[in-house]
């Protein structure tokens, strides 16, 4: 049996009950939405706070209406909203090949969007920490995968939902201590293993919220990793365009779990605005994505591999958006 | 930490336990309420040896604080059926051997309870993505899911040969909010001779 | 076939599983006594290091501990080999690898015992540190055991040369070779190991334990704890997978026996995830060199073959796996040369033992990538070499193994027409592809560990008023069916219901011998075993019968609950009739039935490693679907056909051999335990990759049955030998889907992915490189 360590934990009712306790316990903190990340960092001993207060009770949290996703809505919720995944068919298949369908059912959208930055090195028992070396994440000195690094944490970013968010140009809300503010999802994350994004600790998610142009995007989520069920990614992209013919009209990309967030790749997108999508354009975007992935040795794979996958996983986007019939290897029917 | 007494309701019994805010369900179940049907392989949530039903819906044992549940209406392996009359899902895996170690096995069928209360028919394929977040290392999954879809089968051949009085007054399509059906189509069917 | 069975070949439900299905199986963790105490172990985060000293006292002091242990409560070395015990309740002169267990607490609550734990402070002076096989192979500066070969880390050597292997290469049309690597795999049960020890109050000690092997706990236990065996009882708990990796005596079960006994208290004490993966004796990493000569015609002339295993800080069954690497290469193929150098180094990593397969698995898959080799270069199809050169039926290899039945042509047969074989090889799209292999294994081990007349298995039986039999036995339940075997064995020769037997086997106090789950040994041993045991009983019931009746004694069949007199259909009586008259003056029936090997083998040095009384014989064909722009490979079907002898229970045969394709094809594709610097990085089940249904193909099972005439009913075993063609086939497939031989397992994608990149370089034309390199 893996041991929790001691922690108080509140069950307020509001976003804003929840903002005065994290404001009260000045020993430190955490938010617990759906428990599948946090309480296995928990169980590892992974920089772990006296007070835990949970957001499960608060029904704010828990709407779901015409593009607008709650924070604590579970992943297995989403999956089954007919409705939104008519709006946005990329979820669909976003999320039935996410974590595993009992991680789904308790894990939520917050949950995913802020999932702890992962690596080799850090996710560890304390005991195995003291046998590996700590990091610089985990109390110790220096950065294990990127040698020498002291300041900065180079732990894979591994959440799926928010590059999806972010190519249909969502947004998030997010309610604090001085009242509530809108951000682009894009604008939401810091690129650092330990910092991760611009949210104050105080601060909770509400919901994420897509504009309704968004439904008439054309999007694609590729997702690589070795096990269709359980798996983290070891990379992904997300795309989306919206197609003149087979013009490109605007288009977004998203390299994601190949660095500490997902990384938005503006520059690459704009380059190809007003160009056709065909085979050449496609092997063009699909080279600079793989030219500006930078992956490290955190994950399974090597980086190298990954990063020739980025070039892959985005070709196989684009040609989704386009329309091709995507081969994905299918599960072999047992007998 | 001091304990608190929370008041879980588990198949149907209400259960008193001391337990402290970090506690998980499983802990809970296992050490508070003497069930120890429900099992933790990895407690990491990667197994789902531990998966038991909150509300009709599969959750992690493992992952689940106690304390989140408590008022929530918990289903674990032993209160599926008695010994006389299993729960066809039971029976599936005995019979069509989708249990070798059997350490997997309550996991594995209270996730299949949960697919088969929404999706009375499912496909080969739904059934392996249903059961994906359980792991087997005996079987190779091939007679689980044959398990899953023989005790499909049993539960419809039931439901049609045998109309309770509840289920023709109910309306022909079930809506959200039926989650109590959960898990009662073994205490609905007859009892059949040898198991 | 010309016996007629009632029970033996139909698809029986385990008899265990009912109560597994509804939660009621009592597993290790599930054992509960009244004021028990909650054990943790304090492991070694060093992997080399002299223990200098142990302070406790802060440990003990800690409100809520009870007890702490170190090695000094208990010295006596241990180990499930007796020619090679080295392993120690809890370290006392030095730690041998990252997880070595230095002391355990006993405690209010497991929280507590934990807090203890890291407050008991040990000084280590660090030692040199040896993590490859290649440095322990030579003298090193401080040896990890004492008893090594010339001051090196080497444990074991083995060396054979039968025949002329020189001559047979010099002699040869193509002799093919190959140098394999392997990285360890674990057993990854679901089920932690868990453990109770109570002090019972007459003095003696229970010790409850999910084991595979009760007996050697036993053995282990009393010498570790100092007791007489008598006054020690090992119950085996409700096994949650095993696979190999329970059937070692462990430290941790003396651990928490000696703090049990200290503070007189059930103490117990259940594992973590990670604390899986540390104790390890999962399969060996290593190398597999291996080179096979043969004629023009594709005839084998002999086999030459170096097999350098890591065997990380303990022995554990590494004797055992050292000789299996080379000599279980002796089937399914006649090898008239046969030269075999074998290595076990000790290593400053977590002890590998015996997995599923064991010794069989990665120098077949050597073996039959090589075999494959000479098939291109030969141009003869797979198959169709590898009938060549199957072994006869009731026959001799050259090291004397005593081959009896076999199926192995069968089994090529119908793989080859049941996949399609012949139409598919040579014809599939490039990134398709389509492979074989054969698989060989022992039914169980001829010779015990322990040098004894004992019989390797016994089974006692017992029938009183109510007419049930009550079979006693310690053979290890653990998933694969081994009380539904005796159960099956017994109501087929008393012609009764499945359910008049009940199998009692988990307590050492009323179970008799048995060796336990190793060696696929179960259903060939225990199997006869109860088979003879119910004989007696039915003797004793046909003369009851006879005395009812008047009718020749020897003249009754059992079926249905009925004695049947077979010369005159209108005289029988019934079971429950004949038992009455059986019981009569007499009292409860009561029998005893045991199997024991026959002497066989040569009288070389090392001929008893791999003898047994019969073998399986299998053939495996495995499709694949190589991404070629990323190089993963898909197995997008198996099928396995299997010479089991017979199938007692057809529905448990088929489910180990799916499982077996299902780890095979996992320890091929993804499987790893990976180490920096002795330490493990992955002990954990979502990086530790475990294939999901969705990477699981479609599984054809084909049993093939040779009817042994040893056998119980002609069976063989079937648990483990399916395993072991699984990984040469997906190999050979895959190089027949794009050209690319791994020399490695796992397969690694990016490997793949990289082969195809440069065959896109070097030549324009993909396919045409393809049909010149590989068709």
């Amino acid at each position: 049996m893996m041991i929790l360590p001691e922690f108080e934990l509140a069950r307020p009712r509001s976003v804003d009950e929840a903002i005065g306790v994290a404001r009260a316990a000045t020993d430190g903190f955490d938010y617990l939405g759906g428990g599948t990340d946090l309480l296995c960092n928990y169980k590892w001993g992974l920089n772990t706070n006296p007070t835990v207060i949970s957001l499960r009770h608060i029904g704010e949290l828990q709407r779901m209406a015409d593009g607008s996703v709650g924070g604590g809505v579970t992943l297995a919720a989403i999956e089954k909203d007919a409705d939104f995944l008519h709006d946005f068919p990329v979820f669909r298949r976003t999320l039935d090949r996410l974590a595993s369908p009992l991680i789904r059912q308790t894990g939520t959208l917050a949950g995913n969007i802020l999932v702890d930055t992962r690596c080799i090195w850090l996710n560890q028992s304390l005991f195995a920490r003291k046998a590996l070396g700590k990091c610089l994440k985990a109390d110790g000195p220096e950065c294990r995968v990127v040698k020498g690094s002291i300041d900065r944490c180079y732990a894979n970013y591994s959440g799926d939902m928010a590059p999806v968010f972010m190519v249909l140009g969502g947004t998030m809300r997010l309610a604090g201590p001085d009242g509530e503010r809108t951000l682009l999802l894009r604008d939401f994350f810091a690129l650092d293993g330990i910092r991760r994004n611009v949210k104050q600790k105080e601060e909770i998610i509400v919901s994420l919220d897509l504009p309704s142009d968004a439904k008439t995007l054309r999007a694609s989520y590729q997702k690589f990793r070795v096990r269709e069920a359980w798996d983290f990614p070891e990379l992904a992209v997300a795309a989306s365009a919206r197609m003149d013919g087979d013009r490109i009209e605007e288009l977004s990309l998203v390299a994601n779990a190949v660095a500490s967030i997902p990384l938005w790749m503006d520059e690459i997108a704009a380059k190809y605005r007003g160009e056709t999508l065909s085979d050449a354009t496609i092997d063009a975007i699909a080279e600079d994505m793989r030219k500006a992935a930078k992956p490290v040795k955190a994950t399974l794979l090597p980086p190298g591999y990954r990063k020739a996958m980025v070039g892959v996983m985005t070709a196989r986007a684009l040609r989704e958006i386009r329309g091709d019939v995507v081969t994905e290897k299918q599960s072999g029917e047992a007998a | 930490m001091s304990k608190t007494l929370v008041t879980l309701n588990v198949n149907d019994a209400t259960y008193e336990v001391a337990i402290k805010p970090q506690d998980t369900l499983a802990l809970a179940l296992r050490d508070g309420c003497g069930l120890t049907g429900t099992k933790i392989g990895c407690d990491m949530g990667t197994c789902g040896c531990c998966t038991v039903l909150v509300d009709g819906e599969p959750a992690l044992g493992c992952l689940t604080l106690a304390l989140e549940v408590e008022g929530r209406r918990i289903q674990t392996i032993e209160g599926l059926a008695g010994a006389e009359r299993l729960h066809p899902l039971q029976r599936a895996f005995a019979e069509c051997g989708g249990s070798q170690c059997g350490f997997c096995t309550p996991g594995f069928v209270m996730t299949s309870v949960a697919l088969l209360r929404t999706n009375k028919a499912p496909s080969r394929d739904e059934i392996k993505a249903a059961i994906a977040g359980n792991l087997c290392r005996c079987t190779g999954y091939a007679k689980i899911v044959d398990a899953v879809e023989h005790a499909a089968e049993q539960i419809r051949d039931e439901d049609d040969s045998v109309p309770t009085p509840n289920e023709m007054s109910e309306k022909p399509e079930t809506q959200a909010g039926d989650k109590d059906d959960a898990g009662i189509h073994g205490r609905r069917q007859p009892a059949t001779a040898g198991r | 076939m010309t016996q007629e069975f009632t029970v033996v070949g139909s698809r029986q439900p385990l008899v265990d599983s009912w109560k597994k299905v509804t939660g009621q199986a009592v597993y290790g963790d599930d054992v509960r006594f009244p004021n028990t105490l909650y054990a943790r172990l304090l492991r070694s985060t060093l992997p080399h290091a002299k223990i200098l000293r142990i302070d406790a006292s802060r440990a003990e002091a800690l409100p809520g501990v009870r007890a702490v242990v170190t090695g000094a409560d208990a010295p006596a070395k241990f180990g499930v080999l007796p020619i090679s015990q080295d392993e120690e309740a809890l370290a006392t002169d030095k730690v041998r690898y990252v997880g070595d267990c230095v002391a355990a607490v006993a405690a209010d609550d497991e929280a507590t015992a934990a807090k203890a734990i890291e407050m008991i402070e040990v000084v280590y002076e660090k030692l040199p540190e040896y993590f490859t096989t290649d440095e322990g192979l030579v003298p090193v500066e401080e040896p990890i055991h004492e008893w090594t070969v010339d001051g090196s880390n080497t444990q074991k050597r083995v060396d054979q040369h039968f025949g002329d292997m020189d001559k047979a290469i010099a002699d040869a049309a193509v002799a093919p070779s190959g140098f394999f690597k392997f990285i360890g795999v674990g057993h990854a049960f679901t089920e932690p190991h868990a453990v109770t020890a109570v002090p019972e109050s007459d003095g003696r000690l229970s010790l409850y334990t999910p084991t595979q092997v009760p007996h050697y706990v036993h053995r282990a236990l009393a010498r570790v704890m100092d007791m007489p065996m008598h006054r020690v009882r090992i119950f085996r708990t409700a096994v949650g997978g095993g696979f190999g990796g329970k059937s070692d005596p462990f430290p941790h079960e003396m651990a928490t026996c000696l703090l049990a006994r200290k503070v007189q208290r059930p103490v117990r004490l259940t594992f973590d995830r990670e604390e899986i993966f540390l104790t390890n004796r999962g399969r060996h990493p290593g190398t597999v060199d291996v080179q096979i000569a043969f004629d023009k015609d594709g005839k084998i002339l002999g086999l030459d073959t170096t097999a350098i295993i890591d065997g990380g800080a303990f022995a554990s069954f590494g004797v055992v796996t050292t000789y299996y690497n080379g000599v279980l290469s002796q089937g399914p193929y006649k090898i008239p040369n046969f030269r075999y150098s074998g290595r076990r180094v000790y290593t400053n990593k977590a002890p590998c033992g015996a997995m599923r397969g064991h010794g069989a698995v990665n120098s077949r898959y050597g073996i039959e990538s090589v075999i494959d080799m000479a098939c291109e270069e030969l141009a003869i199809d797979p198959i169709e070499l590898r009938l060549k050169n199957v072994l006869e039926p009731y026959s001799k290899t050259t090291n004397e193994f005593r081959i009896t039945s076999n199926g192995i042509v069968e089994c090529l047969e119908r793989v080859r027409d049941e996949t399609d074989w012949i139409s598919k090889k040579g014809h599939l799209p490039f990134g398709k592809g389509i492979g074989v292999s054969c698989g060989f294994f022992i039914s169980g081990s001829a010779l015990p560990i322990h040098k004894t007349r004992t019989p390797q298995s016994t089974v006692h039986l017992q029938i009183d008023v109510d007419g049930g039999i009550t079979a006693h036995s310690q053979g290890a339940e653990i998933g694969q069916g081994s009380d539904t075997v005796i159960a099956i064995a017994v109501a087929e020769v008393l012609g009764v219901p499945m359910d008049f037997v009940r199998v009692r086997s988990a307590d050492s106090d009323t179970a008799p011998l048995d060796l336990g789950a190793y060696s696929s040994r179960g259903c060939f041993m225990i199997g006869n075993a109860a088979r003879e045991a119910a004989l007696v009983i039915r003797e004793k019931l046909s003369r009851a019968a006879g005395r009812l009746t008047g009718a020749d004694p020897n003249d009754f069949t059992f079926a249905d609950a009925t004695l049947n007199c077979a010369s005159d259909p209108s005289t029988h009586v019934s079971y429950f009739e004949a038992l009455t008259e059986a019981l009569a003056d007499n009292g409860a029936l009561i029998a005893k039935g045991w199997y024991q090997s026959p002497r066989m083998g040569g009288t070389f040095k090392g001929a008893g490693a791999g003898l047994a009384p019969a073998y399986s014989f299998n053939a495996c064909v495995a499709e694949v679907d190589v991404d070629l722009e990323t190089g993963l490979i898909k197995c997008t079907a198996m099928a396995l056909a299997h010479d089991c002898g017979r199938a007692l229970n057809r529905l448990a045969v088929e489910g180990q051999i799916e499982g077996c394709m299902h780890m095979g094809l996992g320890q091929a594709l993804l499987e790893e335990m990976r180490y920096d610097r002795g330490r493990i990085t992955n002990p954990n089940l979502l990086d530790y990759k475990v294939l999901s249904p969705f990477e699981t193909p479609a599984m054809k099972v084909i049993i093939v049955e040779s009817e042994d005439k040893e056998g119980p009913f002609g069976a063989k075993e079937a648990g483990e030998g399916p395993l072991i063609p699984v990984l040469p086939a997906l190999g050979n497939a895959v190089y027949n889907a794009v050209g690319y031989r791994s020399m490695e397992l796992p397969i690694r994608p990016e490997k793949v992915f990289d082969h195809i990149r440069r065959l896109r370089k070097t030549d324009a034309g993909l396919t045409k490189t393809w049909e010149q390199n590989v068709r």
